[in-house]
């Protein structure tokens, strides 16, 4: 990869995993772990976009969450400018999360439906302590509307009187009003349509130019991750299963399920003939223990160590990361 | 077969809806054939009225608000509008299935899987419970459900959303339909998952030689799966054409905005995304001119004043478009260059 080396390095997460609880039904019976995230450890580095890819449950929301500290994880650390940001507290911490914003799937449930356009974007810097009076911060909502391609006449609007488009538009506002430096996309365009997709994956696009932002852009569309990021990661049950430049992922897949991912792309023309990958039946549950690679029981070649032990990202040459034993 | 493998005809199809607000004009002119055994496409964004025109062929819209006012569908030399409930009753499930959006909500979640498929197949076939029981194991088994015996017994809860969709699948084709309308059957799966559903639905195409409307967003699943398609925006049909043709030779100015705005996977190129700028309009409001004009960029007078209709260009091309109606035409990408100063 080129010039990683001197690029510098903004969040950093190292072995980290998260676990869910679920309570037993029965009584006496015991209780039952899911593992959402496995042992994920990358770098994110300033003014790039990381995209996440995977299937639903793969566990790319939760690490979402994890990053904007929605979840605590269970073990492992997320570092914010080399500190962790768990073990910050008070003024620090509050700064550290001012800085990493998240813009969520559904435009029409993160809006408060009760409030104006005004009111949602100012009370996040009201949280946040900026801006001297609630005249500036009215003014600082009106500049981030703008910004957006949205307009004086929408800020005392309610969130039903907006379009989806226009939601999502008051959304990339709101956390662009407090400068955040790291903004996690959790499928922000998944829910619009393909016309008003290309808007807004435009508008994010000028914005990052702009204001020299750094994106984790989590999706399941194959296409627009492709289009619009730097690196990417490649999720599976939990774990990354491969991790390299958007462009060389594309040309030269290495691990079975990416290759079986990319092959499952619908084609770009009725003449295009894709010869398939196919994996068979669904993806395992990801409650109980783990044992193996995940992907064992689907994979074409699965081979008698896979069932056993779990493989670890490897270095392919040029920074391209997989975790699968065929290139051992 | 009447001659001709026609098997659904819908010309000049017009559902409104009568609301306090207004009129919402959602299907406002629909035209279009399917034959037997092939596979049609409908396109568009949402609110563009595909939804709309597959429950009116199969006659599901909401009795107090929605009516059909103008058009006729015909199925297999029957018309449909004029069917009485009971027969319609019979036509769907028996002549014509549906597969919706949501797999975990076209079950019900309190019955078990075998429960339903055989109710489902006793309320169409004069068969005794056992038989349908049989029926429906086999059609599990014929859309690839490992253990079908097993999930028989299983709740819709217990399924995956593919699987869900793979049983609803199985219960349509339970009684060998001469017509499966998919209201954007994969767009709630993941892609590996979305693949194996649309190689199924194939497969079984091929195998009872059904005809398929399949209504979707994404314009990669009708390269892959339709003979035909239909592009609509607002209400109406802007251009109708086989999908080669329409993917090399595409004539309205929407379905060029809709074709340039996917992000392309063989591109490397990271130039901004042509969009359509705006928004789609109000329906209430439509119907006076074109539809896309605030959009277009092609844009002239008569666009404003009134509605183009939809001319066969070449044959089995239909576009609805004043500057597209074979004696104008238009070049993609050039817009607006002669015409400023006529203005």
């Amino acid at each position: 990869m080129k010039n990683t080396k001197n690029r510098k390095v903004i969040m950093k997460v190292e072995h980290l995993s998260k676990d869910f609880v679920i309570h037993s039904k029965k009584l006496m019976e015991p209780k039952k772990m899911l593992h959402a995230l496995s042992d994920v450890s990358f770098e994110i580095y300033e003014g790039e976009t990381l995209g996440i890819i995977g299937e639903s449950g793969c566990g790319k929301s939760t690490l979402g969450r994890c990053l904007v500290q929605l979840h605590r994880p269970t073990s492992g650390t997320i570092l914010y400018e080399d500190r962790d940001l768990w073990s910050l507290s008070g003024t620090e911490h509050k700064e550290a999360r001012k800085n990493i914003q998240m813009i969520f799937q559904d435009p029409y449930s993160s809006l408060d439906p009760r409030k104006t356009a005004s009111y949602s974007i100012a009370e996040a810097m009201k949280v946040h302590n900026l801006g001297e009076s609630a005249r500036e911060r009215h003014q600082r909502a009106l500049e981030a509307l703008q910004e957006v391609g949205l307009d004086v006449q929408h800020m005392e609007r309610y969130p039903h009187e907006f379009s989806g488009g226009q939601r999502q538009r008051v959304n990339i506002a709101r956390a662009l009003s407090i400068s955040p430096k790291v903004i996690v996309c959790d499928e922000p365009v998944s829910a619009l349509d393909v016309s008003i997709q290309a808007q807004v994956i435009n508008l994010f696009r000028k914005i990052q130019q702009e204001r020299k932002l750094t994106y984790v852009f989590i999706s399941h569309d194959l296409g627009i991750i492709k289009y619009i990021s730097d690196r990417i990661i490649i999720m599976y049950l939990g774990r990354i299963v491969e991790m390299y430049t958007a462009e060389g992922i594309y040309q030269n897949p290495l691990h079975p399920y990416t290759k079986a991912l990319l092959s499952a792309i619908p084609p770009e023309s009725p003449f295009e003939k894709r010869e398939r990958v196919t994996l068979e039946g669904d993806i395992p549950s990801p409650i109980g223990e783990q044992k193996g690679c995940p992907l064992a029981g689907r994979c074409p070649n699965c081979m008698e160590r896979c069932r056993q032990e779990i493989p670890q990202l490897k270095d392919q040459g040029d920074g391209h990361l997989t975790a699968c034993f065929l290139y051992e | 077969m009447n001659g001709n493998d026609v098997i659904l005809k819908v010309e000049g199809l017009k559902t409104y809806f009568y609301q306090a607000s207004g009129v919402t004009k959602a299907v406002d002119g629909v035209s279009f054939t399917l034959k037997q055994g092939s596979t049609m496409g409908i396109v568009g964004e949402s609110g563009s009225g595909k939804s709309v025109t597959s429950s009116s062929v199969m006659r599901l819209m909401p009795s107090k608000t929605a009516k059909i006012v103008e058009g006729s569908i015909t199925f297999d030399g029957v018309d449909l509008l004029k069917l009485s409930n009971k027969d319609l009753l019979k036509f769907r499930g028996d002549e014509c299935c549906m597969i919706f959006q949501n797999p975990m909500t076209s079950l019900d979640p309190v019955f078990k899987i075998g429960h339903q498929m055989v109710e489902m197949i006793r309320e169409h076939q004069n068969i005794s419970k056992k038989e349908a029981w049989d029926r429906a194991v086999e059609a599990l088994k014929l859309v690839g459900i490992p253990e079908a015996e097993k999930r028989m017994e299983a709740y819709p809860h217990e399924l995956s959303g593919g699987m869900c969709q793979r049983v609803i699948i199985a219960m349509a084709v339970c009684g060998h339909p001469k017509l499966i309308i998919a209201d954007e059957p994969t767009t709630a799966l993941d892609v590996t998952v979305q693949a194996q559903v649309l190689e199924l639905l194939k497969e079984l195409q091929d195998r009872l030689h059904t005809a398929i409307l399949l209504i979707t967003h994404n314009l990669g699943v009708v390269w892959q799966m339709c003979d035909t398609v239909m592009v609509m925006y607002a209400g109406n049909t802007v251009e109708y054409a086989d999908t080669k043709t329409l993917y090399q030779e595409p004539m309205h100015p929407y379905t060029w905005g809709l074709l340039d705005s996917m992000p392309k996977l063989s591109s490397s190129s990271k130039e901004a995304l042509t969009t359509i700028p705006g928004t789609p309009p109000d329906l209430r409001l439509t119907g006076r001119c074109c539809n896309f004009y605030n959009r277009c960029p092609y844009v002239k007078d008569i666009c404003r004043q009134s509605v183009p209709p939809l001319v066969e260009i070449k044959p089995g091309h239909f576009v609805a478009c004043h500057r597209q109606n074979g004696q104008n035409r238009l070049i993609r990408g050039e817009v607006n260059a002669h015409e400023e100063y006529e203005e």
